[in-house]
């Protein structure tokens, strides 16, 4: 069994236009830029830098900094990913999507699993030694969400034709990577056509 | 005794004594070889199924606040997020941590129509 590593958080950022009054008529009106993902790092850390802090990551050369979690100097210690919509086809879905538990905003159940899926076809298919292991631990868990579907009442009716969460591209790769699934796990095949996709 | 002899005898010694460290260093070598065969040898003491279950409950405990602790700042600036990946697998309820799973009492709530959760 595999440890609950880290937190994964997709921000979204809904951006009103600004207002016509307080527009100077001289000047064009500024559209609101949505912050970077290292921006919102630096936004945590300078809301809470008792706990957050940055450090480098795996390549020296590379620019952005990783965000980690801690309670006390040098204690344990979690890694938080931040990710903004259009990395890895996340979507910038409107809040009132979000699922709580335990008061915790968590992605519908269909865009996790599908979004795993997609954590397995590009780790398999990578050539990093580093990615490509994690392969097994990802098929493993897309077999978990696959079963857990299949229990839970609330989640059998998933719709997979939701374009709020999936755009066509992202539904389009994802059939195929259930059909590659399933050739590689011939075990899993009902299981995923129960969730309504052809799975050969 | 007379300088000649003793510079003789001194003479005599010396090797003796350089085969007597060469000895003690060949000893200390091999003791050091031994011990870092040891050392590379020596596993870890393995943890019990109660003392890694204890761990995971810790580093679960850890994540969750993690994850609080970042959602609440981004709610703070009206930044809405959500959690994906294995943190939101373990609250659907998926096995990677199975004994937390079993043993939280889960709420489960769908978002009123202004996104904020019911009884959360």
């Amino acid at each position: 069994m595999v440890l609950l590593k880290d937190v994964d958080l997709l921000v979204m950022q809904q951006l009103e236009p600004p207002l016509e009054t307080a527009v100077s008529p001289d000047s064009a009106p500024v559209q609101p830029q949505p912050y970077s993902a290292p921006e919102l790092k630096n936004l945590i850390l300078r809301t809470n830098s008792r706990n957050f802090y940055l450090k480098m990551p795996r390549d020296p050369e590379a620019e952005y900094r990783i965000l980690w979690y801690r309670e006390s100097y040098l204690g344990p210690e979690c890694k938080v990913d931040i990710l903004v919509p259009g990395i890895m086809h996340l979507p910038s879905m409107p809040s009132k999507r979000a699922i709580w538990i335990d008061g915790i905003p968590l992605v519908p159940f269909s865009l996790l699993l599908l979004h795993k899926l997609q954590g397995w076809d590009d780790h398999r298919l990578a050539e990093e030694a580093h990615k490509n292991r994690k392969q097994q631990q990802d098929a493993a868990d897309v077999r978990k969400l696959v079963a857990l579907a299949a229990l839970r009442e609330d989640l059998k009716s998933t719709p997979w034709d939701d374009p709020e969460l999936f755009s066509d591209e992202f539904m389009e790769l994802s059939r195929q990577r259930v059909k590659e699934y399933c050739r590689a796990f011939p075990d899993r095949v009902e299981a995923w056509k129960r969730l309504g996709f052809e799975a050969t | 005794m007379p300088r000649r002899k003793a510079a003789k005898l001194q003479a005599e010694l010396a090797p003796v004594a350089t085969a007597t460290d060469t000895a003690t260093s060949v000893v200390a070598t091999t003791a050091t070889k031994v011990t870092n065969k040891t050392r590379s040898n020596r596993k870890k003491p393995q943890k019990t199924k109660a003392e890694k279950a204890e761990a995971q409950d810790a580093h679960y405990a850890l994540v969750f606040k993690a994850a609080f602790a970042v959602t609440e700042i981004f709610k703070s600036f009206d930044l809405p997020c959500v959690v994906f990946g294995s943190l939101a697998s373990k609250l659907y309820g998926s096995s990677r941590c199975p004994k937390v799973c079993r043993n939280s009492s889960t709420r489960f709530s769908r978002p009123d129509r202004h996104g904020s959760p019911k009884g959360c």
